[in-house]
């Protein structure tokens, strides 16, 4: 039998049973809605959260460490060409190094203060200005002095910005280093450098184990520093021995992930908290598979109402199925007529649960936006009813199979049926 | 065509019948059987088992060169639809069909080109004198048109055998001989098979031969 007469005789069939289509298809609209509807609300809900984590920077950085050293060798230092190299790779857009250095004595203006160093390039990264700006932190020889420092200079924060100072190490200067750092005990050697701001290492930005706050210098500066604590020069020191590490920051916190493999391959040691949106969106996931299942409840209603429907246009026709057999009608055709019949019902209320699950989703669209921008007015316009291509395929394809699983049995019955009893059916 | 000792029980144990039993029974090409008989002599299921819709308890029935009591359910509907051309005594047309694709369905099932199913149903319309009525459902027709339509149905598919079973049972004595007339036009003209039910004797005396059973037994014939 050719399809398109199978596809004729189910299209006939369900037109001449239009009331009895209309509601079975109905019941399935429902369902497919019911479902299609949570789901898409299901995204909307995992969208909204995984982007507003992936803003987060603990989900768009790599720290990076050097490579462990491998069977007695000097590890793997990161120098200023790894750091290009970063640089380089897609999605990075920024990169922070950072240094330890020995304790220094600044002095500014004849007095001084000693603390342990520290050394960042960007140097205003990651830190609260309470005085200076953003573009003084760019210079190579720029300090950021911690706001418990200021008094022992006299004046304020602000009339300490821009100022020259002077920054010294060796014997002398200070005993140790609680951080158990790089300590250097040779002649004291003075730096030139100029305060580019303060920034607060008070209440909730203050040192979390009691340590004393570091004097922030740019890493430039540092590594002057760390080179003569090493007896050798700058350049050679950050090529030997290396940054302490960088963070990298990428653009997109779902490239996270590939950023710090691509960095591990290189042979440091890279962390990062991708997989915190991983989990977010693992969470969501297992929430949607939960809206999906209780919405799949009305369904199975409907693929049940399918299989009672079908049950009685079996009984109905036991006698056209008996004439159709006994004129060679093979049982396969038989099963294709009624199971062509279900799948074009489960077409037909696929297509309107989608419709109405649309309807509903723009309803929904609205109301929420407008609830919650009468609570917060500067919140940005978000669907949580969001529908994708795959999520419509999805809801067809979900209507037609539950049709057809609806439908298999009392297919099964008109198959089954002997062409003789058939035909004495009154 | 032939039966070899064929026999067709219903039911099981004490409440086995024989419908038949053990019948033989040889059909040769071209011949137009009548068989006759009581009510519950086996005629019917005799007939069924030819044209197999019923498959017999024991026996063979050869038929198309082959045993087609041991066919599956898809052989012997392709088996229906190719060698056999069923009548029957309540018509059984489709209601919700019209004539003309009353008379196609035996070739829809078949797989027949559209075009082709319109051209042969088409030449069965105006043999049969229909061609009025071809747009009609079965239902606006009289009790001879209907037969006809069935004849019509019956003889789409070039069958090898036509298996009437009391097909003027429903007819009135001008139409029956209407009907009759067209099976023996059949019989003589084209050397069509006929295998017919009857128990009208009139009936039984256009066909060449008459084969009386009683008790599911062929008695005569």
């Amino acid at each position: 039998m050719r399809f398109l007469d199978i596809l004729g005789l189910a299209r006939d069939n369900l037109a001449r049973t239009k009331l009895r289509t209309a509601l079975t298809a109905t019941g399935i609209a429902i369902g497919t809605a019911a479902v299609i509807t949570l789901l898409a609300f299901g995204n909307g809900i995992q969208a909204l959260a995984v982007g507003q984590a992936a803003t987060f920077s603990a989900v768009t950085s790599v720290v990076v460490g050097p490579g462990k050293a491998g069977g007695g060798g000097a590890g793997h230092p990161i120098t200023p060409a790894s750091v290009d190299q970063f640089r380089g790779l897609a999605h990075v857009n920024h990169t922070v190094v950072t240094l330890s250095t020995p304790p220094v004595k600044i002095t500014v203006d004849g007095a001084s203060a000693v603390a342990p160093g520290a050394a960042r390039t960007p140097i205003g990264d990651s830190a609260t200005l309470v005085a200076g700006s953003g573009a003084g932190t760019a210079d190579t020889d720029g300090l950021l002095v911690p706001q418990s420092m200021v008094s022992k200079f006299g004046g304020s924060a602000g009339s300490l910005v821009g100022k020259p100072a002077t920054l010294t190490i060796g014997a002398g200067v200070c005993c140790n280093d609680p951080r158990g750092g790089i300590v250097y005990a040779g002649p004291q050697r003075t730096f030139p450098a100029h305060v580019a701001g303060v920034y607060d290492d008070t209440g909730a930005n203050a040192p979390r184990d009691g340590s004393v706050s570091n004097l922030v210098m740019a890493a430039p500066l540092g590594a002057q520093l760390d080179g003569t604590a090493s007896s050798t020069t700058a350049d050679a020191y950050l090529n030997d021995v290396g940054y302490e590490s960088v963070v990298v920051q990428t653009d997109d916190a779902r490239a996270t992930a590939a950023v710090a493999s691509s960095i591990k391959s290189l042979g440091f040691q890279a962390a990062s908290r991708a997989d915190l949106l991983a989990r977010i969106d693992l969470f969501f996931n297992i929430i949607r598979a939960g809206l999906g299942m209780i919405g799949g409840i009305a369904l199975v209603v409907a693929a049940i109402g399918i299989a009672n429907t079908l049950v009685m246009t079996v009984l109905e026709r036991t006698r056209e199925i008996g004439i159709m057999k006994a004129l060679g009608a093979e049982p396969g055709a038989v099963r294709m007529i009624f199971l062509v019949e279900t799948a074009l019902v489960g077409l037909i209320g696929g297509l309107l649960g989608l419709a109405l699950s649309a309807l509903a989703g723009v309803v929904g669209n609205v109301v929420f936006i407008r609830i919650v921008q009468s609570q917060n007015p500067d919140f940005p316009f978000t669907n949580v009813f969001v529908m994708t291509p795959v999520l419509v395929a999805f809801g067809v394809a979900l209507a037609i199979v539950v049709s057809l699983l609806g439908g298999a049995l009392p297919s099964r019955r008109a198959v089954r049926l002997q062409p003789l009893d058939a035909l004495r059916y009154e | 065509m032939a039966l070899e000792n064929v026999s067709r029980h219903y039911g099981r144990g004490d409440f086995e019948v024989a419908a038949v039993e053990a019948v033989n029974l040889e059909v040769g090409e071209g011949e137009f059987v009548a068989i006759m008989g009581p009510s519950g002599s086996g005629k019917s299921t005799l007939l069924n088992l030819v044209g197999a819709l019923d498959r017999p308890t024991s026996g063979r029935v050869l038929a198309a060169g082959r045993d087609i009591s041991a066919l599956g359910a898809k052989d012997a509907a392709r088996y229906r639809r190719r060698e056999v051309g069923f009548i029957f005594q309540s018509f059984n047309l489709l209601p919700r069909f019209n004539v003309l694709e009353n008379i196609a369905m035996p070739l829809v099932f078949e797989g027949t080109a559209p075009a082709e199913r319109r051209r042969r149903a088409e030449a069965l319309v105006e043999r049969f004198g229909l061609t009025e009525r071809a747009r009609h459902k079965p239902a606006t027709l009289s009790g001879g048109e209907k037969q006809r339509v069935a004849i019509a149905r019956a003889l789409v598919n070039e069958p090898r055998v036509l298996l009437a079973d009391e097909p003027t049972g429903n007819l009135d004595s001008r139409n029956a001989e209407l009907v009759i007339e067209t099976l023996v036009n059949l019989n003589h003209l084209q050397g069509q098979t006929i295998l017919l039910i009857t128990h009208e004797t009139e009936v039984a005396e256009a066909a060449g031969r008459t084969v009386r059973m009683r008790d599911g037994s062929i008695v005569e014939g």
